[in-house]
């Protein structure tokens, strides 16, 4: 590790205190959804369609309804009718028709695996042999798997909805092709048509999903009285709340959503695919209802990222100065629209100069799990073909990679992809580190090769809420409704602590239920220790007013008089002088003031800014299989200011074990009847620390001056440049350009081959 | 009049392809109205998918005031994972 040592003038800030929830996390008693149980609770089960796609023509329950022990059977026609409508998620946005029908399907089923009826019964194994007893009447429909199928003259259409948004004249028969998204500055084929070096080919990658440990699973509790209660485990407990009252009609006050721990998101945790599917089922049967998804349930029926055909074309100068590039690349959305298609295209050259530039964007539908956010949803997909361009154009010009990509990187004051100036970014820096990283001129070994990549992620700052109180005693409670997905309750406790002068275990941080807290967006968009952060910053100050006010009133003095410093109030002027009171002495005379000293905040920070990473990678390929093995990672990353560096230095290092997956075996394998073939982890091939080496890191410190201690997000942003670091690395270990992904051992000896 | 800067996919979904606009709007309420009243569902739109700049910097208020020479960024915004 390469962390910096606490170097500034912070206390606590920057230093590795042990997590205040790991004790409770490795004995097992933290309470994840599968963990949760309700007074009373019965057990729900998903009966999934057979068929890619089909037409429902009509489902008989009442065989399922007589099992003895089934107290509720619902189908797609039990959930209200809901129009049409863009709704916000947040930072996002989506249909939430959509986000209903993929929770149960209504009119037709749009992929294997789409769910087209529920049973609650007092155990699981009767929901189970329940749901054998529905009879689903299913004209089978010609389905759609790829890119090429979709789009293909005659194919079925999935959506009578859709038609293709974003082009000059709107469509009049519906399409396959849901979007088109396009970014263009200047003239970029007369910039190419000019440039001395133009590098063009063409890239792929697979679909690929976000491989939490943690199933879907959420308990849902539905009263007589219209009030309801859901504990579920999910990256926002108000996205639930929110999305399951939209879909059903419901009002957000009479939903009360509890938090559980999650086991991991990645993107994939932002949306609900059982909570309204509960809901019913226990407002059918009057009991509270558990639905856990099995592994094959997520693997078939939960979004992956989608994956992306592109082609690239990109030029420069003879010295080496990018002139212009244009990219296209079509995103395979899965069952409804709302793939990745804008941010993939603003990202894909968001890192560098480019003066004139077309990126055009398609979203084709097809009949596959719809897709779902994954870690910097979208970039991965369209930095990978521009970074292996970037790669061979410094070939092509004799240039050093990393000098071509400093001679073109952006830096502070240049027009960001918000078409706002850049502020504090330290992209350059970061390509310093990694130019100075002894990996980068380490001597390779016999068949291997060197790749490196940069990328970039915008980020986000969005509302959170926090709540922040002294008990009598001194010791401090900090309420946030963010879940806490990769240490926040470390850096929450850390940022207050460091604010107010006070030890770091002296602050306890507990995540609330919706009705106990104010609203906070799901911790997703890099933005909780950023937002939620600066809220908890934000109380502090405010406490630390109050305090010194009650001070002041204590000894008569002036606030002006009294000083906070080192957890205590400081006398500076009159009679008493020189006097202290300890946080404690203030907090316990709460009774003779207007009782506990408390503050609540709320905050939406425009001010983020977007993180930069550099990624150095050697891989090793045995020539006689083609089988490729990543021997050596090094991670560099802007991480502004690491509040917790363990929990900073976790996250570069499982960003790029993703990406390391998704450029090397990670991709689902499909039948002619379009049936997921690889629905769990002994075939979906995700990496494990077997075949990883230790992934080095290197946090670069630009602080955010947005920011009371200068953080900026930091998760998403290390799963973008791995697809690129990998494939150059392989590509220069085989002697071959290898621009398809996964480079699986077939594919790699096929293009070995090739080459021979 | 504040200058609207419309970026993809706004302009070409909302404004016949426009790139920018030029409106008369106290604040940011007032110019989204204004807009909405010349392609109604913008304002939908607007409060479901953008993110708004005024005069260089990210806002979240819409209640921002704006003047004769405001300009007033609309771009889509980037959701995360």
């Amino acid at each position: 590790m390469n962390a910096p040592e606490n170097p500034s003038r912070f206390r606590i800030v920057g230093t590795r205190p042990v997590r205040p929830d790991g004790i409770d996390k490795v004995t097992g008693k933290a309470i994840y959804s599968p963990d949760f149980a309700a007074p009373g609770m019965i057990h729900g089960a998903i009966l999934r369609s057979p068929h890619a796609h089909a037409r429902i023509r009509g489902i008989n329950t009442r065989k399922a309804e007589a099992l003895p022990g089934v107290k509720a059977v619902i189908t797609g026609r039990d959930f209200p009718t809901v129009e049409s409508l863009e709704v916000s998620l947040g930072e996002g946005s989506g249909n939430i028709l959509h986000t209903s029908r993929n929770c149960m399907a209504l009119e037709k089923a749009l992929y294997h695996g789409h769910a087209v009826a529920a049973v609650a019964a007092t155990s699981e194994a009767i929901a189970r042999a329940a749901l054998a007893l529905i009879e689903v009447d299913y004209e089978v429909l010609p389905h759609v798997i790829t890119v090429a199928e979709a789009q293909a003259p005659g194919a079925p259409i999935i959506h009578d909805t859709v038609f293709t948004s974003g082009l000059d004249e709107t469509p009049i028969t519906p399409s396959n092709t849901s979007s088109r998204f396009v970014i263009a500055d200047g003239d970029p084929d007369a910039a190419l048509a000019a440039s001395a070096v133009v590098v063009e080919a063409s890239f792929s990658t697979q679909p690929v999903h976000q491989c939490y440990i943690e199933p879907h699973g959420c308990v849902a509790s539905f009263n007589a009285d219209g009030q309801a209660q859901i504990w579920a485990s999910s990256q926002g407990a108000f996205m639930i709340r929110d999305l399951t009252a939209s879909i059903l009609g419901l009002r957000q006050a009479d939903i009360r959503v509890t938090p559980l721990e999650i086991g991991g998101g990645f993107g994939g945790k932002t949306t609900v695919y059982l909570e309204p599917v509960a809901m019913l089922l226990s407002r059918k049967a009057g009991r509270p209802v558990r639905i856990m998804m099995t592994r094959d349930e997520v693997f078939r029926a939960s979004g992956p990222a989608p994956g992306t055909e592109a082609t690239v074309r990109i030029g420069a100068a003879a010295d080496g100065t990018l002139t212009g590039a244009i990219i296209e690349f079509t995103s395979r959305g899965g069952a409804f629209p709302g793939a990745d298609v804008h941010p993939s295209a603003m990202h894909a050259l968001a890192h560098y100069r480019v003066p004139a530039r077309r990126v055009t964007g398609w979203e084709v539908v097809t009949n596959t799990a719809s897709t779902a956010a994954y870690r910097a949803p979208g970039a991965p997909q369209t930095v990978f073909p521009v970074e292996c361009c970037m790669d061979e154009l410094a070939t092509r010009l004799g240039m050093d990679p990393i000098e071509l990509r400093l001679k073109n990187a952006v830096r502070p004051g240049d027009k960001g992809l918000n078409h706002l100036p850049l502020g504090a970014v330290g992209f350059v820096e970061c390509l310093e580190a990694a130019k100075a990283h002894p990996h980068y001129t380490a001597p390779l070994g016999p068949n291997q090769g060197r790749g490196i990549a940069g990328g970039s992620w915008a980020n986000y700052g969005g509302p959170s809420t926090v709540e922040l109180s002294v008990a009598d005693d001194g010791s401090v409670l900090v309420v946030t409704g963010s879940p806490d997905i990769g240490g926040s309750r470390a850096s929450m406790a850390m940022m207050a602590a460091e604010t107010l002068g006070l030890p770091y275990e002296a602050v306890r941080v507990t995540i609330a239920d919706t009705s106990s807290i104010g609203v906070s967006m799901a911790t997703a968009g890099s933005r909780t220790t950023f937002a939620t952060g600066r809220a908890v910053v934000d109380a502090a100050k405010e406490v630390i007013a109050a305090l010194r006010d009650r001070a002041a009133n204590i000894w008569g003095a002036a606030p002006s008089g009294v000083e906070w410093r080192d957890g205590a109030a400081h006398c500076l002027t009159g009679d008493n002088a020189g006097q202290s009171l300890s946080i404690a002495q203030i907090a316990g005379r709460a009774g003779q003031f207007s009782g506990q000293v408390s503050s609540v905040v709320s905050v939406t920070s425009p001010d983020y800014l977007p993180g930069f990473a550099v990624h150095i990678c050697d891989t090793e390929l045995d020539p006689e299989t083609g089988h490729l093995r990543v021997v050596r990672y090094t991670a560099v990353q802007d991480v502004g200011r690491a509040i917790h560096p363990d929990y900073v230095e976790g996250q570069l290092q499982g960003g790029s074990a993703q990406g390391i997956g998704w450029a090397l075996s990670e991709a689902y394998s499909f039948n002619s009847a379009g049936e997921v073939e690889n629905a769990g982890f002994l075939d979906y091939r995700m990496p494990v620390c077997s075949d990883l080496p230790m992934i080095d890191t290197v946090m670069v410190e630009v602080p955010n001056p947005g920011h009371p201690y200068g953080v900026k997000g930091v998760g998403e942003v290390p799963i973008v440049p791995p697809l690129a670091a990998v494939a150059i690395a392989a590509s220069h270990a085989a002697g071959v350009p290898l621009r398809h992904l996964p480079l699986s051992p077939d594919k790699v000896y096929a293009a070995l081959q090739s080459r021979n | 009049m504040a200058r609207v800067v419309l970026t993809p996919p706004f302009g070409t979904r909302f404004f016949g392809g426009r790139d920018h606009l030029d409106i008369d709007a106290g604040n940011v309420f007032a110019l989204v109205r204004a807009l909405d009243g010349l392609a109604p569902g913008f304002a939908d739109e607007a409060g479901s998918r953008a993110a708004i700049a005024v005069n260089g910097t990210a806002i979240t208020a819409w209640d921002t005031r704006l003047n004769a020479d405001s300009e007033v960024l609309f771009v889509l915004r980037i959701a995360g994972g």
